[in-house]
């Protein structure tokens, strides 16, 4: 009852001709995104989220979920026409999807995708809508000790969604913590790490890092090569699916749905974990597996559904309890800090307006897409041929002025530059960058919170073992960093994020 | 060569924070101080570079870095980026994002001169079009007075 009331308030803050517009324009942008190979939305929701800035914060926040949805929809069309996946989670759809339209079928593809992606976009955000306010009724009940607790838990959780070795991914967050703590302690007043300078008082600005780590380091990526691809995009017709392409499909969205936000409210599953194995579900459950990867329906509705699913269970930790699960989340909360938001287990409490805004709005964003996806998909292939050289220098000039925008000072710029380079070298050197970001957003609120409780404990450290929400988070971060050392500090092949796309 | 100077920047730049981290203070009258975590941060950090530098099994496998045409793109890229921070003071913003637009059009993917200069002005109204027009964000004039 509680989550219907809050819907309607929802549709309430959304649906005026302002933030409609944005949720529109958000995922128009979105979309083309995703279409677009070599910038994935983790990097394109780096360089926009400036624009968000002059922007109330429900329209900003509505405007980037909006184009980090956009996004998943719109990296079908590359997988199916050019064999290149627009964002990660669609690699796996152009096994058959290219294939398909091969086959003189990429409007079936196209399309399946698209109402496969809307099918599970809704039945995500449906279960979003019930399932969120049970964890936010739970949540209420958080002090600082249990918001230490929580803080640590979602550090500890951020060791499994590391990609590659989790070594390195160790000292990506020890490193976003030492960093986020550059600055002035505004508790005790003590400079940390400014060496006199007023420019670093203030901290680092997250947005000149975002957009240095995750926008400058991925165009740096993309110009190394220039590569030329064969567009299956002549005659696109029949996107409606036929009765078999439904009798086919139907099953694997719904399985892919239900895989795709299981997998979206673990910390590291997300999208591209989702796309993969609700692949490998269906080419397990088909009577003929053989037909995978030569143009089985199956194998592009399945995935397109999973990855659009983990979207909707990827908001849920984000949402309820200020813990991202996945680095395009992470960066949601980054925006909503920077917005002046206060992220965590009382946000559904303090800003109704504003969770339930967000939530109505991919309602709303679904069926946009629907539309954006289904008859304007010819808009979409004619921006395939629009050449990288013409797009990038637009993206990087939106990022200059962005990250000068938020601060007016020009330091910033340097502070970006600094951090696109190195976040270029670490990539190449198989660095996940994601664990640093949500190691720099949430070291200064575990910091503050720690304090907190040990002002209010009389015993000291002691107090998180005698509340029990404490308790119980505390033993769970245990038994997962016990798991973690009992698997051994190895290389993860899957999970995660590895990289964004970048062709 | 690369890999082992990152995970010697590891172990410096770690042990320089935990040491200035000591040396503000790690613990204070109401629990930590303003040195604790960075302190504890700065350990970690140094300790992953000795592990990384011990340890070969995390080396980055089959790394390849770009040819020189990549490399070149590469430091037009940066060298661009560079130019705009330092030259937006001097020349105002307006004229600092057209020679950067030149210059990043010229290095990667060069096309003709006349489609360079109509993209890069083109590009630069746009931008100015949204930021200032439309988002009312002021920027940096220049000795011309824009």
């Amino acid at each position: 009852m509680e989550a219907m009331s809050g819907l309607f308030t929802g549709f309430g803050v959304i649906l005026t001709p302002e933030n409609l517009l944005l949720c529109l324009a958000g995922s128009f942008v979105g979309t083309m995104i995703g279409v677009l190979p070599g910038i994935g939305p983790l990097a394109a929701l780096a360089l926009l989220l400036p624009i968000t800035f002059s922007l109330p914060p429900i329209a900003g926040v509505v405007m980037l979920a909006a184009i980090f949805y956009g996004a998943m929809y719109g990296g079908s069309t590359t997988s199916i026409l050019l064999n290149l996946p627009g964002e990660a989670a669609s690699v796996v759809t152009c096994r058959d999807g290219y294939q398909m339209a091969k086959q003189g079928r990429a409007g079936a593809a196209l399309g399946i995708a698209a109402i496969g992606s809307f099918i599970a976009g809704t039945l995500s955000v449906v279960a979003l809508t019930f399932f969120a306010p049970i964890l936010g009724e739970w949540a209420i009940r958080f002090g600082p000790p249990e918001n230490v607790a929580l803080m640590l838990l979602g550090l500890v959780c951020t060791l499994y969604m590391i990609t590659g070795s989790a070594l390195k991914g160790l000292v990506m967050i020890a490193l976003g913590v030492l960093l986020a703590m550059v600055g002035t302690d505004v508790v005790t007043g003590n400079e940390r790490f400014t060496f006199g300078s007023i420019d670093l008082s203030g901290g680092l600005d997250l947005l000149a890092i975002v957009i240095g780590l995750f926008g400058i380091s991925e165009i740096l990526l993309n110009v190394e090569t220039i590569s030329k691809s064969t567009l299956l995009a002549d005659k696109i017709r029949g996107l409606f699916p036929t009765r078999e392409d439904w009798k086919a499909s139907l099953a694997p969205m719904l399985r892919g749905s239900g895989l795709g936000f299981l997998l979206g409210l673990v910390p590291g599953g997300g999208p591209i974990t989702a796309s993969f194995i609700s692949y490998a579900v269906e080419q397990r459950v088909a009577k003929d597996p053989s037909r995978f990867g030569k143009g089985a329906i199956e194998g592009v509705a399945g995935p397109e559904a999973a990855n659009n699913a983990a979207v909707g269970g990827s908001m849920i930790p984000v949402l309820s309890l200020g813990i991202p699960g996945t680095p395009v989340t992470a960066l949601l909360l980054g925006a909503l800090v920077i917005q002046g938001i206060q992220p965590g287990p009382l946000f559904m409490q303090q800003r109704p307006d504003l969770f339930w805004g967000i939530v109505a709005s991919m309602y709303v964003g679904n069926v946009f897409l629907l539309i954006l996806n289904l008859p304007l998909v010819g808009l979409w292939v004619q921006l395939l041929r629009v050449p990288y050289r013409v797009l990038f220098p637009i993206v990087l000039m939106l990022s200059v002025v962005g990250t000068y925008s938020a601060n007016k000072n020009l330091f910033d710029l340097w502070v970006m530059l600094a951090f696109g380079v190195s976040g270029y070298v670490l990539r190449k050197l198989q660095y996940d960058l994601a664990p640093f970001l949500i190691a720099f957003v949430l070291a200064p609120l575990l910091e503050q919170s720690l304090r907190q409780t040990l002002v209010m404990s009389p015993d000291g450290i002691m107090i998180m073992t005698q509340r029990p929400i404490a308790a119980v988070l505390i033993a769970i971060s245990f038994v997962l960093v016990a798991l973690m050392i009992r698997r051994g500090l190895t290389t993860r092949k899957t999970g995660g994020i590895p990289h964004e796309a970048h062709v | 060569m690369i890999e082992r100077l990152v995970n010697l920047t590891w172990i410096l730049v770690g042990a320089a924070a935990a040491t200035l981290s000591w040396r503000i203070g790690l613990t204070g009258p109401y629990g930590p101080d303003s040195g604790l975590f960075p302190f504890v941060a700065g350990l970690f950090v140094a300790a992953g570079g000795v592990a990384l530098m011990l340890a070969r099994s995390h080396a980055t496998a089959d790394l390849e870095w770009p040819d020189f045409a990549g490399w070149t793109r590469i430091l037009g890229v940066i060298g661009a980026l560079a130019f705009m921070a330092l030259a937006i003071p001097y020349l105002g913003f307006a004229i600092a994002s057209l020679v950067t637009m030149i210059i990043l059009l010229r290095t990667v993917e060069p096309g003709s001169w006349l489609s360079t200069l109509v993209l890069a002005v083109v590009s630069v109204a746009a931008t100015l079009a949204l930021f200032v027009g439309l988002l009312d964000l002021q920027l940096p004039r220049g000795p011309l007075g824009f």
